[in-house]
């Protein structure tokens, strides 16, 4: 077993990127269990029954990228990433709400579920919290703050 | 959502769900006390491994024998192979953290599983499946 000890001090020049460390770990694998639903799910439905729902349908495949481009900038350092994260994060954010909002108002138009439907009621209610959390991380390692992993990793 | 029929229960997703909660469980237990990944999570993650390959095995031995899930074979099996991959993935991703939100990592991959492995069962047996 090669596991270091967990209060292993960082030294100066190793190369940590501060948004997979701590708390960024488990958000970045929750986006991973969602892309990794979201996707396969949605490309099935288009692929075979489009016509059922095809606004629930697309409305998944968009929630789908939404949480491939959110996941893969969280795990790359930069500011540019960064920024990528921020956008990607916030489109979810809105997305949750507004696809949450119209699904309660108007049933009618997602004859079957979306991820983002009740506001990610089939999915625990995890599609809302996740970018709220995704959200305040990036707060958490906002670029030009020197965050200190370690109180982070503690904390 | 799925109906509260319990029917789709048997031995093999019964011991995966509880494997999948109680390893969920005590990761997040040790996570809530600070501990990082160790050797009890990881313990316990390596039996939930077992336990996956033996479900997919059990599909994998029931499909060849000719029997087929009443709801569709592709979804079965996307979220067979999901599972399987799921504790492997998770116990190399804490490898690189060894601080408490690995377990937490841990915990996530063992609620996953549970879930996962329980809808697995219901595409098999047709609950909830329309």
């Amino acid at each position: 077993m090669s596991i270091p000890p967990p209060d292993r001090p960082y030294a100066a020049t190793e190369p940590v990127n501060p948004r997979t460390s701590g708390p960024g770990r488990l958000i970045i694998a929750l986006y991973t269990v969602f892309v990794v639903g979201s996707l396969s799910r949605a490309g099935f439905q288009i692929a075979t029954r489009w016509e059922d729902a095809p606004l629930a349908y697309s409305l998944s495949a968009f929630a789908g990228l939404v949480y491939v481009v959110a996941a893969a900038s969280l795990a790359i350092r930069g500011r540019r990433a960064w920024w990528v994260s921020l956008v990607a994060i916030s489109t979810e954010m809105v997305g949750v709400l507004a696809v949450g909002l119209w699904s309660v108002l108007d049933p009618g138009a997602f004859p079957d579920a979306t991820v983002w439907s009740g506001f990610g009621r089939g999915y625990l209610y995890i599609p809302l919290v996740l970018p709220m959390a995704g959200l305040w991380w990036l707060w958490s390692t906002r670029p030009g703050r020197r965050a200190d992993p370690q109180q982070l990793r503690a904390g | 959502m799925t109906t509260s029929t319990t029917s789709y229960l048997d031995g093999w997703t019964t011991a995966l769900l509880i494997t999948g909660l109680v390893a969920a469980a005590i990761c997040v237990v040790a996570g809530l006390r600070g501990h990082g990944p160790g050797r009890i999570t990881l313990a316990v993650t390596a039996v939930l491994q077992l336990v996956v390959t033996a479900v997919f095995a059990v599909y994998l031995v029931r499909s060849i024998g000719g029997e087929a899930p009443v709801g569709p074979v592709w979804e079965l099996w996307a979220y067979l192979v999901t599972v399987l991959m799921v504790p492997v993935v998770a116990w190399m991703w804490t490898r690189t953290d060894s601080s408490r939100w690995g377990t937490f990592v841990l915990a996530l991959a063992g609620f996953v599983v549970a879930v996962m492995g329980a809808r697995a069962a219901q595409i098999w047996y047709g609950v909830g499946v329309g």
